[in-house]
């Protein structure tokens, strides 16, 4: 039998887990049972990650539990309680975010990985982020045309990068920016 | 025009989504929204179509108006959520005539805007949904921090609001036992593999969402590039497999595969979970050339046969046995004359 995980040794060790109440089984060789071992945190993430009220509270575990639980507010505008939105992990209005800004600077940035913006903000035209995308889409086949000896078609996808190039210009300069600092 | 276009990467990518999530500042999230909220809402992301004079490319499903049969077969069409279902006192979606864009409102954020298109096509999937952002955010108060980014119900959305997926069918890397090697590979670089059905549900007939988990610090473009370049890689991966499959054992390769078509051909009750099984072997069939079917329609059939779309279908709400019995004979004939002919082929196609 080969190992689940490299698919190339022979599996030597029947490894069961229990997550979230399911069993799972596999057959690993001994070096990817070291790497799966140093992976398990993680993987149980991950597995967290969609299950909201599950990651809500593991985001605000930890050694913020205590200043947490002590922690109150309401938010004026829609009423909502701090304890409610921790146990549900709902905000009932846009203002919730300034009412219980500290602890989501936190919750955020645990969620997250980062609690900065980084992309579109509202009213911004259509164009920055899609033109990215399509120089970047043109790009890779001009690579491929040219690895192919395509050169015809690789001077007619230069032309259009160049073309879209100059309209993403226009567009930044304009003031179209992004909320990045 | 080939009514059955053939979408990029379609061998492994059966289809991709852009979802952005957006709420108005001045109207409360949809746990505290009141009745009146609700209808404002809708009056509001309408009217901002009607001022682009686009609101004739999109038709509005008042979730109240529709029968439950209408309903889950939206959800099946991938067009809404079970979510959006379950406020169906409030909620409503507005869907281009493409059936290409959808925009649920008052789901979980007041507007859900999603770009959906088949095979790997996630630029222009997110050039639909930025489009649609850009007309429903026009002169709209909308929700929005200058360090947090889009201000959405649950702070998980919050930042981009953007939630980008593929729908990948992996039979080959699941026979082959990869899948626990790829599921580690995408969380690595932020992306979660989910059954077809959502959390924790297994992967039936080898179909697999991957989606972006986080949504602050990291641009659109970013998160969008690199589902691209990882749906890339574990389509070159899926292929290999493929190969190796084949070139391991092609008579057995081939038996499975035409094993599984004289089922579905032959069959007069047919299961959703078998179903889905067998239909996982048919594309792997098609996609291989092994069958000479276009994927597109063997995608369509997969949808068509959902409980759903088959009790739309019967014209009547089709529960257990009698939605088996359908599928079956649904199944015979649609399949019958979608590979006729093509059994002929696979010698010279696979090699």
């Amino acid at each position: 039998m080969m190992c689940d995980e490299c698919g190339v040794r022979p599996a030597t060790i029947h490894l069961t887990t229990f997550a979230d109440g399911e069993k799972k089984e596999k057959n690993l060789c001994a070096t990817c049972l070291t790497k799966y071992k140093m992976n398990l945190p993680a993987m149980d993430l991950t597995n967290l990650a969609g299950i909201l009220g599950g990651f809500i509270e593991k985001a605000l575990s930890g050694k913020k539990e205590e200043d947490d639980t002590a922690y109150s507010a309401v938010c004026e505008s829609c009423g909502l309680d701090y304890k409610q939105f921790k146990r549900n992990g709902m905000l009932g209005c846009a203002d919730c975010y300034k009412a219980f800004r500290e602890p989501l600077e936190e919750m955020l940035s645990r969620m997250h990985g980062n609690a900065q913006h980084v992309g579109r903000i509202p009213g911004g035209m259509n164009s920055q982020v899609s033109l990215r995308l399509q120089i970047d889409k043109l790009k890779q086949q001009l690579a491929r045309a040219i690895s192919e000896e395509e050169y015809e078609k690789a001077a007619v996808l230069r032309d259009q990068i160049r073309n879209l190039q100059a309209e993403l210009k226009v567009k930044t300069e304009v003031g179209e920016g992004s909320a990045h600092e | 025009m080939n009514k059955y276009p053939m979408a990029p990467e379609s061998d492994v990518v059966v289809s991709c989504r852009v979802r952005l999530a957006r709420n108005y500042a001045d109207i409360p999230f949809y746990t505290k929204m009141s009745e009146e909220n609700a209808k404002e809402t809708i009056s509001r992301a309408l009217k901002s179509l009607q001022s682009a004079n686009i609101n004739g490319m999109y038709r509005l499903f008042p979730m109240s108006e529709l029968s439950d049969t209408e309903r889950r077969m939206l959800v099946e069409k991938h067009l809404i959520s079970l979510d959006l279902i379950s406020n169906k006192e409030k909620a409503a979606a507005l869907i281009s005539t493409g059936e290409t864009v959808s925009i649920m409102i008052n789901e979980e954020d007041h507007i859900r805007i999603q770009g959906l298109l088949p095979g790997l096509q996630l630029e222009k999937a997110a050039q639909l949904a930025f489009h649609a952002d850009d007309i429903l955010s026009k002169n709209a108060p909308i929700a929005f921090d200058s360090k947090w980014g889009y201000l959405t119900a649950c702070p998980t959305n919050a930042g981009t609001g953007l939630r980008a997926s593929a729908l990948v069918h992996l039979p080959a890397i699941t026979v082959t036992k990869q899948m626990g090697a790829v599921i580690q590979a995408f969380g690595k670089i932020g992306f979660t593999v989910r059954g077809l059905y959502g959390e924790g549900t297994e992967a039936e007939g080898s179909l697999y969402q991957l989606s972006n988990q986080t949504a602050m610090g990291r641009s659109e473009e970013d998160v969008i590039r690199s589902l691209i370049d990882a749906c890339q890689q574990v389509a070159e991966q899926e292929r290999a497999a493929r190969k190796s499959l084949i070139e391991r054992d092609q008579d057995a390769f081939i038996d499975k595969m035409m094993r599984s078509v004289g089922i579905l051909l032959n069959a007069r009750l047919l299961d959703e979970k078998e179903f889905m099984r067998l239909m996982s072997d048919v594309r792997l069939a098609a996609g291989v050339g092994v069958i000479n079917a276009p994927i597109a329609a063997i995608d369509e059939l997969i949808q068509r046969m959902q409980p759903a779309s088959l009790s739309s279908l019967a014209e009547a709400s089709l529960t257990g046995r009698d939605l088996m019995l359908l599928r079956a004979s649904e199944v015979r004939s649609s399949l019958s004359s979608l590979i006729k002919d093509s059994d002929t082929l696979f010698s010279e196609e696979i090699k």
